[in-house]
């Protein structure tokens, strides 16, 4: 997954980010791949862009560990897609990885100060 | 109890595929034609068949998918040269043969324990003269020299002892006297 500063600027970000990003969009309700791509690129206002070759070995992945549970279904076009939806432990691994990751971003932000005193 | 049913790389493959379609579908409604949809789609996708691999490396069979593959190519390799396979064969079983051989002899010899309680006090003793080459020694055929017997027609001329001496002690040469056996004993 890349951050959209285009390919030059492109961010590696910490592994494990797209799992959690994966469930907390699917928490609002079943979706499929494409839509879940998608909704990261449209709340994140574009700042990320999920590589769609990484998206559906990633949520093998959750699927396997129990996480998500998937079935086949017709999409909002009438189109054949797999459709994802969160599971109990899906729940309780989203609010554990949303704890780590806010506890993460905190402890780096004390590190890095406010905005404009890095000069 | 019953194992977990595991996807197949064929439902992961349509769903890769249905994927592609949903993605050119949504291009040409934003205005692009059907082949630069499907094209736009594919390089958004990236490698599809390195995802679909990737799906396929995931699943925990690939060790034994590996070692069958590698059985098939073993025998088709013998299959074409039956001579110089029966060759290697060959070398091979006299090396390990051999060598199971010599761990055997080293195994009852140097490895295998004694039968008995203190093994490391367990001494040989050989003797030698100046005629003739190092031989096992007789046991009763060493006189202590510290000890001084007189030659008497009544004493015993074989002394029957058995001592033990630290093995690690270094090799004690003891200066011996052949006996004449004047009487047997009782």
């Amino acid at each position: 997954m890349a951050t959209r500063h285009g390919d030059r600027d492109r961010i590696a970000l910490l592994q494990g980010t797209l799992d959690v990003l994966i469930l907390r969009t699917v928490l609002f309700g079943r979706q499929h791949g494409q839509g879940i791509a998608r909704a990261i690129q449209e709340t994140s206002e574009d700042v990320l862009l999920v590589d769609h070759g990484s998206l559906y070995p990633a949520l093998q992945r959750l699927e396997e560990k129990g996480w998500l549970r998937a079935e086949w279904g017709t999409s909002e076009n009438n189109r054949r897609a797999r459709f994802y939806e969160l599971t109990k432990e899906g729940r309780k691994q989203l609010v554990r990885e949303t704890n780590q990751w806010r506890r993460l971003t905190a402890a780096i932000e004390r590190i890095l100060g406010p905005e404009g005193s890095e000069a | 109890m019953f194992r977990k049913h595991r996807r197949s790389q064929k439902d992961f493959n349509a769903e890769v595929q249905a994927h592609l379609e949903c993605e050119a579908q949504r291009l040409v409604s934003e205005g692009l034609s059907e082949q630069e949809a499907e094209a736009a789609a594919r390089r958004a996708f990236g490698n599809v068949l390195a995802a679909q691999e990737r799906f396929y490396e995931s699943r925990r069979t690939l060790w034994l998918h590996d070692l069958v593959n590698d059985l098939r190519y073993a025998a088709r390799s013998i299959r074409r040269s039956p001579g110089y396979a029966l060759a290697v064969g060959a070398v091979l079983s006299g090396a390990i043969g051999s060598v199971v051989a010599i761990y055997a002899f080293v195994d009852a010899i140097l490895l295998c324990r004694l039968p008995y309680e203190h093994v490391e006090r367990l001494i040989m003793i050989w003797e030698t003269n100046q005629d003739a080459p190092p031989r096992s020694s007789t046991t009763p055929a060493w006189v202590d020299p510290r000890q001084s017997w007189v030659s008497a027609p009544n004493a015993p001329a074989i002394i029957s002892q058995i001592a033990c001496f630290a093995a690690t002690a270094p090799v004690a040469i003891v200066q011996t006297t052949l006996v004449t056996i004047r009487e047997s004993l009782p």
